[in-house]
């Protein structure tokens, strides 16, 4: 099979993170699919954070384009501690409403490249939302072995995350 | 049986290519996905990616409509009618002045690839991330091949200058149920 199903996490109660680890080498790309709520009650839309191998360090860059309904705008950040600021729902979203992000990570074990990351995320809250492409860069060429997810917040209970593999 | 089936990759080698050509592609998936992490040998930072279907280098059969982030945060949106390129583009991949060892990464998906009764459509997105607050650019893509018939081959390119050593690019087929 081309498309492999690696590890889920569905949560039955909040967390402050979702990670993978010990990531098996033997694909070519990876895509993690969330659906995804924070515990953060002063937010209607949150963003998420993303790390590699636990690297907390100023070694990523990311940069995305949002529409809101209103306008489209781009952001972008450089020398930080994380990447791939999608959003998702806050816990001021009504309940019920989780937003969705698809992320995806080629060539995730290689070797000769620092790792571009993309992703696709967004919610609708029926009169409200947010829709973003948006992208990150690890600079650094050592392989991913473990992935970190967090959002504003806690990550309420009933979201799910979920890892596959692709095969070349 | 799997939806989602390999149907070939190519990693290019030292030296770069000028192209990664997908040919004699089966007419048995209903959809395909390409997934692309690309650099160009140009020296810019952003080089268009060019997809070509079969043979067909008519500048009046690919058309298309883009919404593009670029350039310390410029928002724009622009359509490209038939005659203006023998391509369908995507913006777009990294080039030479890039940040080091960065590659563009993109999705694209070409629907109901195998028909012969509509014109094909063809959805990307891709990122090409720098380490700048300046030079970057990311982008939603709809693209048109005006001809109903089947594809059967992809010919993927930088608009200019070769591709990169490493740059790599993954055919799918996706099949419905």
């Amino acid at each position: 099979m081309a498309y492999e199903a690696i590890a889920s996490t569905t949560l039955t109660s909040n967390a402050a993170s979702v990670s993978f680890s010990s990531i098996p080498s033997t694909y070519k790309h990876l895509q993690i699919r969330g659906y995804m709520r924070s515990t953060s009650v002063a937010d209607t839309f949150v963003r998420t954070y993303f790390r590699f191998n636990s690297d907390v360090g100023t070694n990523y860059a990311e940069h995305n384009l949002i529409g809101d309904g209103v306008q489209g705008t781009s952001q972008r950040v450089i020398t930080t501690t994380q990447c791939c600021d999608g959003r998702v729902s806050g816990g001021n979203a009504p309940t019920n409403v989780f937003g969705v992000i698809i992320f995806d990570l080629l060539d995730y074990a290689s070797s000769n490249k620092y790792k571009t990351a993309r992703a696709l995320s967004g919610v609708d809250t029926n009169g409200n939302g947010r829709v973003v492409l948006s992208s990150g860069l690890w600079l650094n060429t050592a392989a991913v072995t473990s992935i970190t997810l967090l959002l504003d917040n806690n990550i309420s209970a009933g979201s799910v995350v979920a890892l596959y593999g692709l095969k070349s | 049986m799997s939806a989602v089936t390999l149907i070939a990759h190519t990693e290019v080698g030292a030296g770069g290519a000028a192209n990664i050509t997908f040919s004699s592609i089966p007419a048995v998936h209903s959809d395909l996905w390409l997934v692309v992490s690309s650099r160009s040998t140009t020296a810019s930072f952003a080089v268009l990616l060019g997809i070509q279907m079969n043979t067909d280098t008519a500048t009046t059969n690919y058309s298309r409509t883009v919404l593009l982030a670029q350039s310390s945060g410029t928002v724009s949106s622009s359509r490209y009618a038939g005659g203006s390129f023998n391509y369908v583009g995507i913006n777009s991949s990294a080039g030479s002045t890039s940040t080091t060892s960065t590659f563009a990464s993109a999705n694209v998906y070409i629907t109901n690839y195998a028909n012969s009764t509509a014109f094909k459509q063809v959805i990307g997105d891709i990122v090409n991330e720098n380490n700048s607050t300046a030079d970057y650019t990311m982008s939603l893509n709809a693209g048109l091949w005006a001809q109903t018939a089947a594809i059967t081959q992809l010919v993927m390119f930088p608009a200019s200058g070769n591709f990169a050593q490493y740059s790599s690019a993954t055919l799918y087929g996706i099949k419905k149920a």
